[in-house]
């Protein structure tokens, strides 16, 4: 998603991210494991790439801080916690339907197996 | 044993706060500390359980930190060309006659919605924030600019080539090009590894050495500069001649020859 509002494809590193933070907010270390987690552990983000990420997806507003924290005495306040903007789940909900075309595609032309 | 695992930690995180110190200064300060913990809690997780070995850990590390600089480092040299490029004076358009390029079109309708934009409020805020964004970082870059020492490196006749910056800033580059060196060794892509090192080098040089414009100076023989010209020269011109009757007057802060200054 650019910042005019115009969909395209999504970085595999943003792409994660957003569909990470779709299950509610995280703070940076929390985002790594998540996506280490749905990529079946294919997909490990070093700190780097992560929060490069963060600082180009905050400026495209497709990620907020946010303002909410846990309890006092499981968090550290040197911790930033994250979560989608709606441009941002927009952005996520076109790359998922883009994913699916793609799959329904590939089934017809018997490309990959039936679910 | 746990405090054993606590003080590898903390030393780990020290060594990774070196390696957030060569990410962009905005970039630093935005991220450094979340980095650093994030860094602090992945190698709880991988190096302190003993899931993952100490060397395998840090050669990830070390292949993340030599992407995402380059990366992090390109970026901001590109927002200071973008700055740079808005910066200089773009020749006026007309706004009551269509542009040249534009007459080609069926019916000018993008010259239309040009003007529609660039009439429209929203516009006109967005143009006046870029306006007092492009302000405040030149007036930064000035003040930086103004505490950045510079040393001559080499002077011809008419260029100076000139090193702006402390010899300490010397270092990071060099840890940069060693890291991806050794990344690159040790991962055995040597090549990528190389062209990692030529950009941080080409970056490096790009942004600390200058060639400055012409040297001012007059023809050779002139003498040293004079005091407060800021190195600046002018050409020997003849004193001017004295009005009449001054020749015979001496000067008051003028002393006999020969007699000592009697203190009182």
């Amino acid at each position: 998603m650019t910042r005019d509002g115009a969909a395209v494809p999504l970085t595999p590193a943003v792409f994660h991210i957003l569909f990470a933070l779709a299950g509610g907010e995280k703070h940076g270390y929390e985002i790594a494991k998540q996506v280490a987690e749905d990529s079946l552990g294919e997909v490990r983000m070093g700190t780097g790439t992560l929060y490069g990420s963060i600082k180009r997806m905050l400026a495209d507003a497709l990620i907020e801080e946010s303002g909410q924290r846990p309890a006092p005495e499981v968090d550290d306040e040197r911790r930033r916690y994250y979560r989608l903007t709606d441009q941002g789940r927009h952005a996520l909900e076109g790359e998922l339907q883009r994913y699916a075309r793609i799959v329904a595609v590939a089934r017809r032309r018997d490309l990959l197996a039936p679910a | 044993m746990n405090g054993n695992a606590a003080a590898r930690r903390r030393r780990a995180q020290r060594r990774y706060r070196f390696i957030v110190r060569l990410y962009p200064a905005e970039h630093r300060r935005e991220f450094g500390e979340q980095m650093v913990q994030a860094f602090g809690d992945h190698y709880r997780d991988t190096v302190g359980s003993g899931r993952v070995g100490r060397w395998r850990f840090w050669r990830s590390v070390l292949v993340d930190a030599g992407k995402s600089l380059a990366i992090e480092h390109a970026a901001e040299i590109r927002g200071r060309g973008r700055t740079l490029a808005a910066r200089r004076p773009r020749p006026m358009r007309p706004r009551t006659s269509p542009h040249p390029r534009d007459r080609t079109t069926r019916s000018g309708r993008a010259w239309e919605g040009f003007e529609h934009r660039k009439g429209s409020g929203v516009s006109r805020v967005r143009r006046a924030r870029h306006k007092l964004r492009r302000q405040l970082r030149r007036q930064l870059r000035r003040r930086r600019s103004a505490c950045r020492p510079v040393r001559v490196l080499a002077t011809t006749r008419r260029h100076q080539l000139v090193y702006r910056g402390r010899a300490s800033a010397l270092v990071p580059p060099a840890v940069l090009v060693g890291a991806a060196l050794v990344a690159g060794t040790v991962t055995g892509r040597i090549g990528i590894a190389a062209i990692l090192a030529g950009v941080v080098v080409t970056a490096w040089l790009a942004y600390r050495v200058r060639l400055t414009g012409p040297v001012p100076a007059g023809p050779p023989g002139d003498g040293p500069a004079p005091p407060g010209g800021a190195g600046v020269r002018e050409p020997r011109r003849p004193l001017p001649k004295s009005p009449a009757g001054s020749a015979a007057r001496p000067r008051p802060d003028q002393q006999p020859p020969g007699q000592a200054v009697g203190l009182i």
